[in-house]
């Protein structure tokens, strides 16, 4: 017992700052893909690089348009690096999350010469509306979290077919440092005990049926937050005989974390997110296959 | 219990058969996340199947990357660069402490140890983030490449990453005392889902739950691949083959990657990171095995046209090891159930690919 007393005393506080609102990028992260639209000539190497193709051109005669999907992106720098212009770089900033799945697309449009370079960007890159709510602060969430929830979020986890990597770092977010537990925030086995179902993909066909009854068994209000670029998008495992795709094509998502797989502080920025979507007389959501009726 | 279970968990079908608490018979139903990955890597040039390599199982991204890129290498007959060949040494073992890390905080913890759990967190959290600093990435993605790596680790970067690991291994000891000396943990450990060494020889258990259960087989040592031809790990075996002795298969080899680590970093050779790989003639085929931090994972490839495969086959030690699960519950009651499924903690997207 004294022993175990020990080690706590001798550990001390490891419990890291507010990690809501407060990143501080650890210097030899990989960072996020950023693109300099206005300057870039040709998103050719960049889009071949790309594993996943999330960096797309579509060439039509004299004009093309490029499409960046930050749901499909994994991180991994192949387009900054195969890109010789410095239009395409890292920065060491978050992708924040998404309240709509099209906010996580930038496209733009170019002219370009007979030697397919680009030579004026004539339209976009748009981007239909910035999460700017992702600014709030630990307090705020805290504030949230008490308001509308009677001080205690209950998230259940559901793997609808991840590789596990998402689970590593969702795991994270309970390890003392992140210590999710401090903002009222708890996992819970029981999707009838859940306000949010905090879902990682792709949906596989094997767990479609799963992830349905899953999202039924959970009371109204509830938040879904589709965790990384497979759970966005489908991501690396794109749509196959056994893949079913994305999360919202099975149940409606609320927030969209980006990422392969997102950080612990890209979690802690959807998850807050999501519950602001909570609020009173929200009108309920019906799965895909509902809606079309 | 219905695929989605309890916790932050993969989804599987757990069907038991009880008398009462004891456990009579446990039937698994498995593959809810078959991802056709195989096939999907017929779709991928080969520059870009390393990072659906890396998906096959998060947890084991670099095992699993590795084993492509070696199964590559093979096939074309090309040895990866002489700095990478000892630079994946380092990172093999990187993922295999973490792992085993947070593996023996969640033993800890299914036996109601919560503060042991807390401080295993806490290390592996350490773990993830000397990843980062070696790599750009907290689960060791992204630097592996079919011939060697991307990017060299130099360095002034690994000096103080080893540094962090010296003070890592000191707060792991610690732990390891913290629950050795628990005797109500040692107590629910012990005898605990039970795999006699015949079973796992009969059943053909592979890798940490092989060796808790007698069995002497370790790729790295048996079927050496880049720099393990040159550093030879130590192979922790035991015969009792309850919860225990899988733990401290864990907690031997954790203390044994550090020393592996240390030997190679002090052999890191300067010089490019990466060598060509030549084109492949369709056709070859290559098999490779690599020690990941549960067992021994297999590729299999056929090369085929235009520079994709033309089939490949990939083998998680999961696949093996979950007949063991069925065994070892057996006569078990079933409260001590999560305790045992953690002591092997088997991987499903690994299983079900």
């Amino acid at each position: 017992m004294l022993n175990i007393l020990c080690k706590s005393l001798g550990t001390g506080l490891v419990t890291i700052g507010d990690p809501i609102g407060s990143f501080n990028p650890p210097p030899a992260w990989r960072g996020t893909p950023r693109f300099d639209f206005a300057s870039w000539r040709d998103a050719c190497p960049a889009a071949a690089a790309c594993p996943i193709g999330a960096v797309a051109v579509l060439d039509s005669g004299a004009s093309r348009q490029v499409k960046v999907d930050y749901g499909l992106c994994i991180f991994c720098g192949e387009c900054a690096e195969a890109c010789p212009e410095p239009a395409v770089r890292m920065e060491r900033e978050l992708e924040p999350p998404a309240l709509c799945r099209q906010d996580l697309i930038l496209s733009a449009k170019y002219e370009i010469d007979s030697e397919g370079m680009q030579t004026r960007l004539a339209e976009g890159p748009v981007r239909a509306a910035s999460p700017g709510s992702v600014e709030r602060t630990g307090a705020a969430v805290r504030h949230a979290v008490h308001k509308i929830l009677g001080r205690s979020l209950a998230i259940r986890e559901v793997d609808a077919g991840s590789c596990n990597g998402c689970e590593v770092e969702i795991h994270a977010l309970n390890n003392p440092l992140y210590d999710l537990e401090r903002y009222g925030i708890h996992f819970v086995a029981s999707p009838r005990h859940a306000d949010m179902l905090l879902v990682t993909g792709p949906v596989t066909r094997n767990l479609e049926l799963a992830l349905l009854k899953t999202w039924r068994a959970t009371p109204d209000p509830k938040v879904v937050v589709a965790v990384g670029a497979c759970g966005i998008s489908g991501g690396i495992f794109g749509r196959n005989y056994a893949v079913r795709g994305a999360v919202d094509e099975v149940v409606p998502v609320d927030v969209y974390v980006p990422g392969c797989p997102p950080r612990p502080e890209s979690l802690l920025y959807g998850i807050p997110l999501a519950v602001g979507r909570l609020a009173p007389g929200r009108e309920a959501l019906r799965p895909a296959g509902e809606r079309e009726k | 219990m219905k695929p989605v279970h309890a916790g932050i968990i993969e989804p599987g079908h757990f069907h038991f058969a009880v008398a009462g608490e004891p456990v009579i018979y446990l039937q698994l139903r498995l593959f809810y996340t078959h991802k056709g990955v195989e096939k999907r890597f017929e779709t991928v040039p080969l520059n870009h199947g390393i990072f659906l390599a890396e998906s096959v199982s998060g947890d084991t991204s670099f095992g699993h990357g590795l084993a492509y890129c070696l199964a590559l290498e093979r096939a074309a007959g090309v040895e990866a660069a002489a700095h990478a060949r000892l630079a994946r040494v380092i990172l093999l073992e990187l993922e295999r402490i973490y792992n085993h890390t947070a593996d023996i905080g969640a033993i800890a913890t299914d036996v109601g140890f919560v503060i042991a759990n807390s401080h295993a967190t806490r290390l592996r959290e350490q773990m993830l983030r000397l990843n980062e600093e070696l790599t750009g990435s907290r689960l060791l993605r992204g630097l592996l490449q079919p011939g060697g790596l991307r990017r060299p680790i130099e360095a002034q970067r690994l000096a103080p990453v080893l540094e962090k690991l010296d003070s890592f291994g000191r707060e792991f000891r610690g732990l390891l005392d913290l629950i050795e000396n628990s005797d109500s943990t040692r107590d629910r450990l012990e005898t605990t889902g039970t795999l006699p060494p015949a079973k796992a020889r009969d059943l053909g258990i592979a890798g940490v739950a092989g060796r808790a259960s007698g069995q002497h087989l370790d790729v790295r040592r048996d079927h050496p691949f880049d720099g393990y031809r040159q550093f030879q790990p130590r192979v922790p075996v035991f015969s009792e083959g309850d919860v225990l002795h899988r733990m401290r298969v864990r907690a031997e080899e954790v203390l044994d990657s550090l020393a592996l680590i240390r030997a190679a970093a002090a052999e890191l050779p300067e010089g490019p990171a990466e060598s060509p790989l030549p084109e492949i003639a369709p056709g070859t085929t290559a098999l490779s095995a690599v020690e990941g931090w549960r067992g021994e994972i297999l590729h299999w490839i056929r090369m085929g046209e235009n520079g994709r495969l033309d089939r490949c086959r990939i083998k998680d030690p999961s696949l093996n090891n979950w007949p063991a699960l069925v065994e070892a519950i057996q006569g078990n009651i079933i409260p001590d159930f999560p305790v045992i499924n953690k002591s092997f903690n088997l991987s499903y997207s690994g299983t079900d690919r």
